[in-house]
């Protein structure tokens, strides 16, 4: 489609959906959709022409029309289980097609320091909080996705974790995709704060029915506050068929503590884009990742770190193993601003290739405007080692046992990193099963 | 139990070796002492199955089997064991878990029951006793880190816990200093029985002070010049390789 086709569509979308809002349409949250959507008009999606945007080829996105979410549909707890790595003891908010589903979720006993609402509760009475994030107020990475996503929206949730509050289960969102007969788009919100002193794990978990064909375009607003601390675990496992667009937009104050773990399993096309910023004294983020795409799987991550005050600490591993015909992106933003002395940030990120035809593009990019601070920054590509597979085959194990003890040794301590146990050992195993899986493609 | 009968390798498009014969039965230590460059590590290499080797010609037959035909690590199952020269670093891999798996493989190829964790570390506590290293070094990531010393013990205690029919050290003895080439010199001593064998490869006499040989083989340009009893090995010492260089061709009735 040509980019005058394209908007006409999304036009046309906007006004059908304007249309099902009913009275809707007079709440103050539209005035936000409404310019939010004339921001996304007047940018149109990035092109390769776009710097943050060169390795990742949307027209998977820009070329195709897709329907509104179908709604109503009820998946079955059985296939959910089948497909979605189970989230052990946590609250479970489930998401259909972006709609929040009680009657598949579970929030026994949620504590009153969580208040837990969703978005259509929210939106009916008052506009959205004002975010860094938000396309009004303008954001350093060009990304119209968090325009649409704004423009669209309609479902997601708001949590609150109340000052001091220790939550101890983490709080799980699952959102389920479901087959349906045409390709359909989801613009889920998640807005999160954690007041401060307070501790909260949150995991964001995207999975579908096998074949399940639609764009998800996400954005999360999480707002950690002084001396809080936020543990986020973004599970990502959409169908092989899908388009997952992700934002991630965390802002972190004094002595606060903001930990992303990302896992990509999924999605014929992933674009993440995670945003820290640590705008109080002390504030800590770490970032890790690890992705192992399959197949023509293309997995792009854009991570920035914006250090904006002084004396405030990141580290950021990322890890990518690639079998097949695939094609990872890794772009390492840190921004290190003028007043932001004594900064102290380490970025990796570590790529394995299992295949001649598979490719990675790892770009770190450090702006620095302050003199006195430490910034580390590493990139790897590289392949199963011939030498260490010869020496554990050497002492008896076998060629593929060897492949996975090497591939694992490679990716697992993104993994083990998580802090929760069950959830951790879960992980593992999925990663080995997918090594497994990348023996001899 | 092992015949090698007129073997040709090489690597690279370059012949190393260039006609290999030996024989090594139950029970002997055999002792391969060369120039460098000789080839030594290159036969070495060629028995534990190092992809890197091209073997144009001749064969290898390991309790009648042609051992050319395994993988490495179905040589390892068979009782294979080589100790490396330069043994290799696994980032994100534990010696226990590595030790275990090795130790596991073997059994299941051999149709036994694999051993638990608890047992397994009984075992291997003991057998690290023989080569006097500390426990800590368990925990650690194989060999990174290790010095040159905790790494040639490390390869004596996987060989203690695999306990191989056929032992290969390649060049065992280098960068250790002398309590160190002791302690896994004793290893290697305790661990010989009259049922498994060991080549015992390396650049200089000392080792042999400590690892006695039934037989000295002397390497020199791919070829085996001369062998003999452990003598052969003081004689080297005394003229060097120079004299050993001269022997073009093997003297009839000494191989």
């Amino acid at each position: 489609m040509k980019k005058d086709a394209v908007i006409q569509f999304y036009q046309d979308r906007f006004t059908a959906f304007e249309q099902s809002l009913n009275g809707g349409a007079s709440a103050p949250v539209h005035q936000q959709r409404r310019v939010a959507f004339d921001r996304f008009v007047a940018a149109g999606f990035p092109t390769t022409r776009d710097e943050d945007w060169k390795y990742t080829n949307l027209n998977r996105i820009a070329e195709k029309t897709f329907a509104p979410a179908p709604l109503g549909a009820m998946p079955a707890r059985e296939d959910i289980a089948a497909r979605a790595i189970a989230v052990p003891d946590a609250w479970t908010l489930l998401f259909v097609n972006g709609r929040f589903e009680p009657a598949l979720s579970d929030l026994t006993a949620l504590p009153d320091a969580v208040e837990i609402r969703t978005l259509p509760d929210v939106i009916d009475a008052q506009a959205l909080p004002a975010w860094p994030g938000d396309p009004l107020h303008g954001l350093s990475v060009r990304n119209p996705f968090i325009a649409l996503n704004t423009a669209f929206l309609h479902d997601g949730v708001t949590i609150t974790v109340r000052r001091g509050a220790v939550v101890e289960r983490p709080l799980h969102l699952l959102f389920w995709s479901t087959a349906a007969t045409e390709p359909f788009m989801t613009h889920p919100r998640v807005i999160v704060d954690i007041e401060t002193g307070a501790q909260c794990t949150l995991i964001e978990q995207y999975a579908a029915a096998v074949e399940a064909v639609y764009f998800t375009n996400t954005v999360a607003d999480l707002r950690v506050a002084d001396g809080a601390i936020l543990q986020h675990v973004k599970l990502q496992d959409e169908s092989t068929a899908a388009t997952h667009v992700a934002t991630v937009h965390a802002t972190v104050g004094q002595a606060g503590t903001y930990a992303h773990h990302s896992i990509g399993f999924g999605a014929a096309l992933q674009r993440s884009n995670v945003h820290g910023v640590l705008e109080g004294e002390g504030a800590h983020c770490t970032m890790n990742g690890i992705f192992l795409p399959f197949g023509t799987q293309h997995m792009d991550h854009f991570t920035t770190i914006d250090h904006a005050v002084a004396n405030c600490t990141s580290h950021e591993l990322y890890k990518g193993v690639l079998s097949d015909e695939t094609r990872g992106v890794f772009t390492g933003k840190i921004i290190v601003r003028q007043d932001a002395q004594k900064t102290d940030a380490r970025q990796a990120n570590n790529n394995l290739l299992l295949s001649d035809l598979a490719q990675i593009d790892t770009r770190p990019q450090l702006e620095i405007f302050a003199d006195d601070v430490k910034c580390t920054h590493g990139a790897t590509v590289g392949r199963i080692s011939d030498e260490q597979l010869f020496y554990l085959m050497s002492r008896g194990i076998g060629r593929r046992q060897a492949h996975n003890i090497l591939t694992f040794a490679f990716a697992g301590d993104v993994v083990s990193r998580i802090p929760l146990e069950a959830l951790r050992t879960r992980l593992e195993a999925e990663l080995h099963t997918r090594l497994d899986a990348s023996w001899n493609r | 139990m092992l015949e090698i009968r007129n073997l040709h390798a090489r690597v690279e498009g370059k012949e190393i070796l260039k006609g290999i014969n030996l024989t090594v039965r139950p029970g002997e230590i055999h002792a391969i002492m060369g120039p460098n460059g000789s080839g030594k590590s290159t036969l070495a290499g060629v028995l534990a199955g190092k992809s890197l080797y091209e073997v144009t010609e001749g064969e290898v037959i390991y309790q009648g089997m042609n051992l050319l035909d395994l993988d490495p690590a179905a040589r390892a199952c068979e009782g294979v064991f080589l100790a490396f020269q330069y043994p290799v670093e696994i980032p994100g891999v534990s010696n226990t878990y590595f030790l275990k798996a090795a130790y596991n493989a073997v059994r299941k190829y051999r149709g036994e029951e694999e051993l638990d964790a608890v047992d397994f570390l009984a075992l291997v506590r003991e057998k690290m006793k023989l080569v006097e290293m500390d426990p800590s070094l368990l925990n650690r990531p194989v060999n990174e880190g290790f010095s040159g010393g905790e790494k040639k013990r490390n390869e004596i205690l996987q060989m203690a816990v695999l306990n191989p029919r056929l032992a290969i050290l390649d060049e065992t003895d280098s960068g250790l200093d002398i309590d160190a080439l002791r302690i896994v010199a004793h290893g290697v001593n305790a661990l010989h029985t009259p049922e498994n064998a060991a080549i015992v490869v390396t650049h200089y006499q000392r080792l042999l002070d400590y690892i006695v040989p039934d037989v000295v083989h002397v390497l020199v340009d791919g070829r085996i010049v001369r062998s003999g009893d452990k003598d052969l090995a003081l004689r080297l010492e005394d003229e060097g390789y120079e004299w050993a260089r001269d022997l073009k061709e093997p003297v009839p009735g000494t191989v």
